[in-house]
């Protein structure tokens, strides 16, 4: 036994690398969300760009004479009844189901979140009230009462977005607070209290710095949660009103059609669930990544 | 002598709700975690803490730091009571002393690099800029052993011992008057074990700290701390100089920790006794009356010079 400690050292070569780098190389792994990751990368530049890719405005009805032609070389998806582009329509749709669904996780997080990882940090009363009131959103079917609340509101794209974000958040609590509850208990928590950290401190400091993980996967799973709900609005017609291009509101229109214009419904369905098939993938992806129960593997 | 933490008369009860009283009924069961605990840490002495799982003396080291609230009794830290102060009175006396725990891996923040661990009581106490605390850290980093090229990593890069290392260097930060080791050594390696102690007399001597060393091996604790205060079921049931301990102990939960303990020589292995809780009620020293001074403890007996003895029949010993 030395009386000095020896002091450790380590080979300059080591790198050092932080949980991102392993959840990286947990998630390239993982080849169907890799390639989901892929064509939602895709789907997104589509959707930004949409504008410049046709050289037609989604509601321009340029193509009157040949309302209701079927896809073809010059019209990718066809024309619809009014005589718009239909491919034109389908990415401009892209453009409002995502943003909805974007914006609708970012509300999600942002109630969740709090609530989440109040409930989880305190326990006892108050968590016992936050999860009476997430009970009681589990037990409301979501899509009747957001119709409710939709043709309450007149629905519109900023209510749709606060209705879905109003049954989106519970997810992202549930997540966080599982978490956070995880590690309340730890000791670096404890140490921090030791050293005399406020409440505030360690939540911002230690807790919601772990809790990025289900936080990122929260949000990612509840992008497509809100662009059902959108689309189911709109499909009932309580969502975003028309002239907007809204999948849902396409699809209604495409069924009136379908025994024989078959890519009216046909497209806007299957851009609805590809994309939400997608983000589902990436989010699942992701979730498999950023688990820290799979750190080190 | 001065005394730098004092715990005086201790409790710790928990309360479970038991429904055995009626189907709707249920009433509040009391558990005594800690039981009139009195311990006293002189100026840059180590005391041991020393008790089987479950006796109480990590709750002891929790309710000394006020991460625990004791449910009586009060803490004297360098002549002030901390017992009852608030958060914000609190924070100044946080410095004067520090914990270190059992876990080095779950005591470090996964998502902190080294560095930043170190320097987190700098930033919770509003210390210097952020170039400084960085240069600290590294400092300290160095003081415990570790190169400064281990501060931009992260915690599960390092092994246990490094890791401890770690603890050890946030704790010492603020220079604290007392130090709280819950079981600093008892998830490593022995040979990391005894560097780890050596670390801690090291620096208890460099740093004048005085140490709360909670443990449950006295073999460990032997070579390190100057006086062993031994619990078993919340209770204090022996307090004594180091070698008092070892010579001459009194009690009989006492003799059977002394006996846990590994023996060199394989001529001399023997099968362990171990003592139930109706054997330690049976054979508990009976004292008489005179020995019997401590105002704050009537159970403990005085047998020599600085060792208590608890004497007192145990009270509701089943199981």
């Amino acid at each position: 036994m030395a009386d000095v400690a020896p002091v450790l050292t380590i080979e300059a070569s080591h790198k050092s690398r932080g949980a991102a780098y392993y959840a990286w190389h947990r998630f390239l792994a993982n080849k169907g969300a890799v390639f989901a990751g892929v064509l939602l990368l895709l789907i997104l530049l589509v959707a930004v760009f949409a504008p410049f890719l046709t050289g037609v405005g989604p509601n321009e009805q340029k193509y009157l004479t040949s309302a209701l032609a079927f896809p073809s070389a010059e019209h990718w998806f066809g024309i619809d009844d009014l005589g718009r582009d239909y491919f034109t329509r389908i990415i401009h749709g892209a453009r409002v189901s995502i943003s909805i669904g974007l914006a609708a996780a970012s509300f999600s997080v942002l109630i969740g979140l709090p609530l989440g990882a109040i409930a989880g940090y305190f326990g006892g009363t108050i968590d016992w009230f936050i999860m009476r009131i997430i009970e009681i959103f589990s037990v409301v079917p979501p899509l009747l009462a957001a119709l409710l609340l939709a043709a309450l509101t007149k629905g519109g794209y900023f209510n749709i977005v606060l209705i879905a974000a109003l049954f989106g958040w519970v997810q992202v609590c549930l997540m966080v607070r599982a978490q956070v509850m995880a590690f309340r208990n730890k000791e670096f928590i404890r140490a921090a209290q030791a050293l005399g950290g406020s409440t505030w401190y360690i939540i911002l400091r230690h807790i919601i710095p772990n809790s990025i993980s289900p936080i990122i996967v929260g949000f990612v799973l509840a992008i497509p949660l809100a662009m059902m709900l959108e689309a189911g609005l709109s499909f009932l017609g309580v969502g975003i009103p028309p002239p907007t291009p809204s999948w849902g509101q396409m699809i209604n229109l495409g069924i009136n059609f379908m025994f024989f214009y078959w890519h009216l419904a046909l497209f806007p369905t299957l851009a609805l669930a590809i994309t939400v098939l997608v983000v589902t993938m990436f989010g699942d992806g992701l979730r498999d990544a950023l688990d820290p129960t799979l750190k080190g593997r | 002598m001065n005394v730098a933490l004092e715990l005086r008369g201790l409790s710790k009860s928990f309360y479970k709700k038991q429904s055995s009283a009626g189907f709707f009924r249920s009433e509040l069961v009391e558990h005594r975690a800690v039981d009139n605990v009195s311990i006293c840490v002189p100026e840059r002495k180590i005391v041991g803490l020393v008790g089987e799982s479950g006796s109480g003396k990590s709750t002891v080291g929790l309710m000394a730091m006020r991460l625990l609230e004791p449910t009586s009794g009060d803490i004297v830290l360098n002549g002030t009571d901390i017992s009852k102060l608030s958060p914000k009175e609190l924070k100044p006396h946080r410095a004067q002393m520090q914990i270190i725990f059992q876990d080095s891996y779950s005591s470090l923040n996964p998502m902190m690099t080294l560095w930043e661990i170190v320097a987190e009581p700098f930033v919770i106490h509003k210390m210097h800029d952020a170039n400084t605390r960085r240069n600290k850290a590294k400092e300290l980093l160095d003081i415990v052993g570790l190169g400064a090229a281990f501060a931009n990593r992260y915690p599960h890069e390092l092994s246990g011992g490094q890791r401890q290392r770690v603890s050890i260097a946030r704790a010492l930060a603020l220079k604290p008057k007392v130090l709280i080791a819950d079981e600093p050594t008892s998830a490593l390696d022995v040979s990391v074990k005894a560097q780890v102690i050596n670390l801690l007399h090291d620096l208890q001597e460099e740093m004048g700290l005085s140490i709360l060393f909670i443990s449950h091996e006295l073999s460990v604790v032997r070579s390190l701390v100057d006086e062993i205060v031994v619990m078993h079921r919340g209770r204090v049931v022996e307090q004594a100089q180091t070698e008092q301990i070892f010579q001459n102990a009194q009690h009989p939960y006492t003799k059977s920790l002394l006996d846990s303990i590994p023996v060199l020589n394989p001529h001399n292995r023997r099968r362990r006794t171990f003592v139930s809780a109706n054997e330690l009620t049976a054979n508990k020293p009976r004292l008489p009356k005179a020995q019997f001074v401590l105002a704050n403890n009537p159970n403990l007996a005085q047998v020599e010079d600085h060792h208590f003895v608890d004497a007192s029949p145990l009270e509701g010993a089943t199981s």
